[in-house]
């Protein structure tokens, strides 16, 4: 466990260094090429700070940026499998930190499928998520690239320097990898934003989650999370999110959830104690409708062994509202105590 | 099952948000605002992630957030104001094409005699049609040729033989690069959309489905298992019917009827005579896309908003992230230089319009031409209006 801690801590400073080095609207190249930064021009500074393109050759302009970043920007984004769940991600440091989703790492410590763009397959592992804002971190387990050089990444910046207008793009494996086509690119425009999501007009669906959104010199300022029923609403993670919790992602620390998005069972019990007895179920409630009932003691969630109720709780927290789950519960039938597999319990969704 | 309590999955979204329960407290309104988290998970799962969540709003912030929103749209006025003298060369010969009198798809004039292309599946042969001009002209219209693997199709307008069209001229250059900007053309001489493009041309293998499992039986092909939401159940077919034949033809094992059905593509209308018991039906089903099928999650759909019948199984398509209403395809895109250098072919969901490139659109025309030309030469020297008849009869 050293050893990881301490690739870990390096890995951050990886991650900062890019960042410190940029500003917006800065002149100074990057000393070396790597990244997927490409300077802007004067003319399309304005447009990264939200203004719309005033002439045809603006519009120019954008497109001919638009062309060089996405080559860039496609070699980072990956898409990420656990079990039969998909999602997409991006590279950020050279020894292979990804920056995804929290719903599609789903939990700490979780063996994960990594496609590159050209399809390779490589391990990796899911370290933290701050599940409040859906940030997600997952560990390419080898610290270099198939080839043995430093993995393709991408140039992190800074979403709080966003502007309603900037001009984006985002990439992804829309309705999953597809070996025929590979990740797709989308333009797009900065809607609205506060500190914990930025709204974009570029077009996302299921399997886009995780994937990034860059700005016009190709920086890193998003990671999409989820979309609303017009096509306009589009929401990613910002990426100083990441950079506030940066540690405690590293860590494997999973904390929060999403707002509107609370996973709950509708069961009630004491915390503490040496096994987790369910005290109360709601009436009507996810529980009850798996067929939990008052006095059953949970054995296993998942592929989890739980003790007492704190760890059932924090299993359930580790799910996503809509996700099946096995649990394994003892019940007392007829004086004798016997033991239950309740395969399909639903995991049910507070409005919190 | 709480999916069940989901709205009606439609674009008539507003609308049921005025029949959620009101919430009396200072004219706010309560109603479900969806929100799809954007994991997938693989097959019969894959409506895990969706949820509704309802939100607290005023409705008139929502108005304001609209309006608040609009300029800073990547199709925003005032960009697409920008690009309007892109297409001022179209504006003649942009045409929309009307099936039983309404809006299908758009059309392309190609040809100065009156031929119009479009997409074919949008525009069936059994229905009445019509190009009309942005100026109000309006010709009845015929298919006269068709090339299934593209879905596209020539139009002549009828009575304008001898007339003079101002016509298209597709690009000859290499089809646009991922990132190029794409902008689609109106009937009006305006741009109706603006995106960029997403994956380079590739084949889009289509998966058209009816949506039964067939099985041999004694005396011919006997439906075993039929897809919820499929065409096949849309037209009643149910477990058990015996197919005596598909359009007319009838076929001895289950694996004889799959291959032909297996060479239909998605949006395709077939007969099917069907015993059922003592009974014989006649009924019609739509082949659909296999995807749409699989999704079977309302939510699901609904983000993807209306998409066409035929939204794959071309052999060429750029994808790009233009958003389009499926009757405003096959129309003209142009670059930023104004060369017309695509034709939108099919709205496939929520991030993919796909679009045949300039290259590919030019052979068909020209392999439809020549094949005009050699029937006028068997047809003529009759009458200047019967080889067009005379085509389609011999299809």
């Amino acid at each position: 466990m050293s050893s990881l801690t301490r690739t870990a801590m390096l890995l951050g400073m990886a991650f900062l260094a890019p960042t410190a080095s940029q500003g917006w609207a800065e002149d100074i190249p990057l000393p070396i090429e790597k990244g997927t930064y490409i300077s802007v021009t004067d003319q399309l500074r304005d447009l990264l700070a939200g203004k719309s393109p005033q002439t045809i050759d603006e519009l120019k302009a954008i497109e001919h940026q638009q062309q060089r970043v996405a080559e860039r920007i496609r070699s980072c984004t990956v898409s990420i499998s656990i079990g039969n769940s998909q999602g997409s991600g991006v590279i950020v440091t050279e020894d292979g930190i990804v920056l995804t989703a929290a719903h599609v790492a789903i939990e700490p410590g979780l063996q994960c499928e990594v496609r590159l763009s050209d399809g390779q397959r490589v391990p990796g592992r899911t370290w933290g998520m701050n599940r409040f804002v859906d940030a997600g971190m997952v560990k390419l387990l080898s610290d270099v690239g198939p080839d043995g050089k430093p993995w393709p990444y991408a140039t992190v910046g800074m979403s709080g320097e966003l502007s309603d207008g900037t001009w984006c793009l985002a990439t992804g494996h829309p309705g999953g990898y597809d070996e025929s086509r590979g990740p797709v690119l989308r333009m797009g425009r900065v809607l609205y934003r506060d500190h914990s999501a930025i709204v974009t007009d570029c077009a996302l669906i299921s399997g886009d989650s995780g994937g990034p959104l860059f700005d016009l010199s190709g920086r890193l300022v998003g990671v999409h999370s989820r979309i609303g029923s017009e096509v306009i609403d589009n929401i990613h993670v910002p990426i100083d999110q990441y950079e506030a919790s940066w540690e405690r992602l590293q860590k494997g620390d999973a904390w929060g959830y999403l707002p509107g998005f609370r996973p709950v069972l509708g069961i009630r019990g004491r915390k503490g104690g040496g096994a987790a007895v369910i005290e109360t179920v709601t009436e009507g409630g996810p529980g009850a409708q798996a067929g939990l009932k008052a006095g059953d003691v949970v054995l296993r969630f998942g592929d989890k062994p739980i003790a007492n109720f704190s760890e059932l709780q924090e299993a359930i927290l580790n799910t996503m509202p809509g996700q099946r789950v096995g649990m394994l519960i003892e019940r007392e039938v007829d004086g004798a105590v016997r033991k239950l597999w309740l395969k399909n319990v639903r995991i049910g969704r507070s409005q919190e | 099952m709480s999916e069940e309590t989901y709205p009606v999955p439609s674009r008539a979204m507003r609308g049921a948000r005025s029949s959620m329960p009101a919430q009396a407290e200072k004219g706010r309104t309560a109603w479900v605002r969806w929100m799809i988290v954007l994991g997938l998970f693989a097959g019969s799962a894959a409506a895990a992630f969706a949820q509704e969540v309802s939100e607290t709003r005023d409705r008139s912030w929502e108005g304001r957030r609209e309006r608040r929103i609009a300029p800073f749209r990547r199709d925003a006025e005032a960009v697409m104001k920008l690009v309007e003298p892109l297409m001022t060369s179209l504006h003649d010969a942009t045409v929309e094409v009307l099936s039983e009198g309404r809006p299908a798809a758009l059309g392309i004039v190609i040809d100065a005699r009156g031929l119009v292309l479009t997409k074919a599946s949008q525009v069936p042969g059994t229905s009445e049609l019509a190009v009309r001009f942005s100026d109000g002209r309006r010709y009845n219209s015929i298919r006269v040729a068709e090339r299934r693997t593209n879905d596209l199709v020539l139009l002549q307008m009828e009575g304008a033989e001898r007339m003079s069209f101002a016509t298209v001229a597709f690009s000859d250059q290499d089809p646009p690069s991922v990132g190029s900007l794409l902008i689609s053309a109106g009937p009006d001489g305006k741009p109706i959309g603006l995106g960029t493009v997403g994956v380079p041309p590739r084949p889009v293998e289509e998966f058209g489905v009816l949506g039964i499992n067939l099985e041999d039986g004694p005396t011919g092909p006997i439906v075993a298992v039929v897809l919820p939401d499929s065409g096949a159940a849309e037209a009643g077919i149910q477990d058990g019917d015996i197919v005596e034949s598909l359009d007319g033809t009838s076929y001895r094992t289950a694996e004889g009827l799959r291959k032909a059905l297996g060479a239909l593509y998605p949006g395709d209308r077939v007969k099917l005579s069907i015993r059922r018991g003592d009974e014989r039906l006649d009924l019609t089903a739509e082949l659909r896309d296999r995807w749409q099928l699989l999704i079977g999650d309302r939510a699901e759909l609904m983000v993807n908003g209306p998409t066409n019948g035929r939204a794959s199984g071309f052999e060429q398509a750029i994808q790009h992230d233009t958003v389009l209403e499926p009757n405003r395809c096959g129309g003209p895109i142009v670059d930023i230089e104004g060369h017309v250098v695509a034709l939108n072919i099919a709205r496939a969901g929520r991030v993919a319009t796909y679009a045949i490139p300039a290259e590919i659109v030019q052979r068909d025309i020209n392999s439809m031409l020549e094949e005009l030309a050699q029937a006028e030469t068997i047809a003529t020297p009759d009458a200047e209006t019967t080889p067009v008849s005379a085509v389609q009869g011999g299809e």
